[in-house]
């Protein structure tokens, strides 16, 4: 359906257009789908309004999004790099992957992500605020797991001993951080 | 004639106060003793308590148990909020229990005194990469709490604000903020009780690591010379010194180089690992989070990690200036 509905939208369907027309009207799914792909298409071109990108990103914000370009099945899934920071158990607001652009063979799929779709329209902008603010954005970023990262951190925690907030502060972290790659 | 006598009457009065200035000075705690008494409070008091983790827009709730005894001291942190998670420490063993994946990690920290001490020396290097001040005095969880800031005298290193009971030095509440002033994470204790009767059972895993399902990650941590092998770190930001360097098993991969540097108050960790195993030779790159910022990038056939509580400008830093000398 999405396939037809793609090609529908990229005027690539001859035969049954009204068909498709009529679904529109009576299928709440395919609708959606419908004005799910055309804001995917004006936010790509740039078309959505500031206000909307704003709401946008806050939403994504606000539940991380798992945007992975997937490089395995199952449990293989926890190793989606760009989903590595939200699964570190780490602020979202803050979460900013210097991953900059996918790879060319790990494209997210425009129409079966829209979110990847949206975030990668959004993202050029957290790059901008990133280079105002004086931080290097790298071409490309680290392919980390979740689990590889969740090792890192203990392993680094461990031994961040030498603060006063220790006793407090590193072991909390680690805890948040396990609870949250544990959601995933 | 007037103005004259008025002068020399306030000027009088001006040395007058002086050393009444100097004696209030002297009975009150300087911002550096205050740093000193939260370090050592958060080491050595019995205490037990609730408190709130936010970074961004996430907020969660943990317990702390902090109990010292003849054997040392034992603490234990778990969540409060969905699945339990607790990560437990004893004497210089750190457990974390993942009864979701049935994995215990287990890391020695050989050489970890059971009460680090901050000395003077230590305190004098720390202020001259913070400026530490003494703020109001505000209450948390029903504790009169002097506030203490230390800010950063250069963008290596993130600022932070701490509340310490003003008569234990237990720290109630801290805020870890950016150059921006933007809090970048925040822990406040909600509840929290000092000294008495804590049980000695509130130290111990719930789990155990029960039955052979339970999965054991150990770190077989020891001491090393990796300077000795080779590995250095060239250059670190200034104030950042090595205070600990070791062998390690890291997401099972034995061997791995673990140094670690800290400016008294940040803690920075750089992981040397053969990339075999690892998959393909990475490109350099930064995952930056809320506190913690993680930078890797290859050096010949391994694979330098630094992980720390730094702007993405320290750690980099430190990754670049890992070199391989022989």
């Amino acid at each position: 359906m999405k396939e037809q509905l793609s090609a529908l939208i990229d005027g690539d369907v001859c035969d049954d257009v009204q068909a498709h027309l009529t679904r529109l009207g009576s299928d709440a799914d395919f609708r959606r789908a419908w004005d799910t792909y055309h804001l995917i298409g004006d936010a790509l071109r740039g078309d959505v309004s500031p206000n909307l990108c704003a709401r946008v990103a806050a939403r994504l914000r606000a539940e991380p999004t798992v945007l992975a370009p997937r490089r395995g099945h199952g449990a293989l899934r926890r190793t989606a790099w760009y989903s590595l920071s939200a699964a570190a158990g780490v602020a979202a607001v803050a979460l900013v992957v210097w991953t900059t652009l996918p790879r060319p063979n790990q494209e997210p799929q425009i129409a079966s992500r829209p979110a990847a779709a949206i975030e990668a329209a959004t993202r050029p902008a957290d790059a901008a605020r990133a280079v105002a603010r004086g931080v290097p954005v790298d071409e490309t970023g680290p392919h980390l797991s979740a689990a590889e990262v969740q090792d890192y951190l203990f392993a680094h925690q461990s031994y961040s001993h030498s603060s006063p907030l220790q006793g407090v502060a590193p072991y909390a972290r680690t805890v948040s951080e396990e609870r949250e790659i544990g959601k995933r | 004639m007037n103005t004259y006598l008025r002068f020399l009457s306030r000027a009088g009065a001006f040395a007058l106060l002086l050393p009444a200035c100097a004696a209030f000075a002297q009975s009150e705690s300087t911002a550096l003793e205050w740093l000193e008494r939260i370090y050592s409070a958060t080491q050595k008091l019995n205490y037990t308590g609730t408190f709130v983790y936010q970074h961004g827009q996430h907020v969660e709730t943990s317990h702390i148990t902090h109990l010292v005894d003849s054997s040392g001291p034992h603490e234990k942190v778990e969540t409060l909020d969905g699945e339990p998670r607790e990560v437990v420490r004893t004497g210089d063993e750190v457990v974390c229990y993942l009864p979701g994946s049935m994995t215990m990690k287990v890391d020695k920290q050989p050489g970890r005194p059971a009460f680090p001490e901050i000395l003077p020396r230590q305190l004098d290097e720390l202020s001259a990469s913070y400026d530490v001040k003494k703020g109001e005095v505000e209450r948390v969880a029903g504790y009169e709490c002097q506030t203490v800031i230390l800010e950063p005298r250069d963008h290596m290193r993130y600022g932070h604000q701490l509340w310490a009971d003003r008569h234990t030095g237990m720290l109630l509440k801290a805020k870890t903020l950016d150059d921006g002033n933007r809090v970048l994470e925040q822990f406040t204790f909600t509840q929290l009780k000092i000294g008495g009767n804590i049980a000695s059972g509130s130290v111990r895993p719930r789990w155990a690591g029960k039955g052979a399902r339970w999965r054991v990650e150990d770190s077989d941590a020891s001491r090393a010379d990796l300077a000795q092998a080779g590995w250095v770190v060239r250059s670190s930001p200034p104030g950042f010194h090595t205070v600990a360097e070791l062998i390690r098993t890291l997401g099972g991969t034995s061997g791995v180089g673990h140094i670690v540097l800290s400016d008294g108050i940040a803690a920075v960790s750089v992981f040397i690992e053969p990339i075999s195993g690892k998959g393909p030779v990475q490109q350099a790159g930064l995952v930056r989070q809320g506190v913690t910022n993680v930078y890797m990038r290859p050096v010949g056939n391994y694979r330098v990690t630094v992980v720390g509580e730094a702007p993405p400008e320290s750690v980099k830093y430190i990754a670049n200036a890992v070199e391989f000398r022989k």
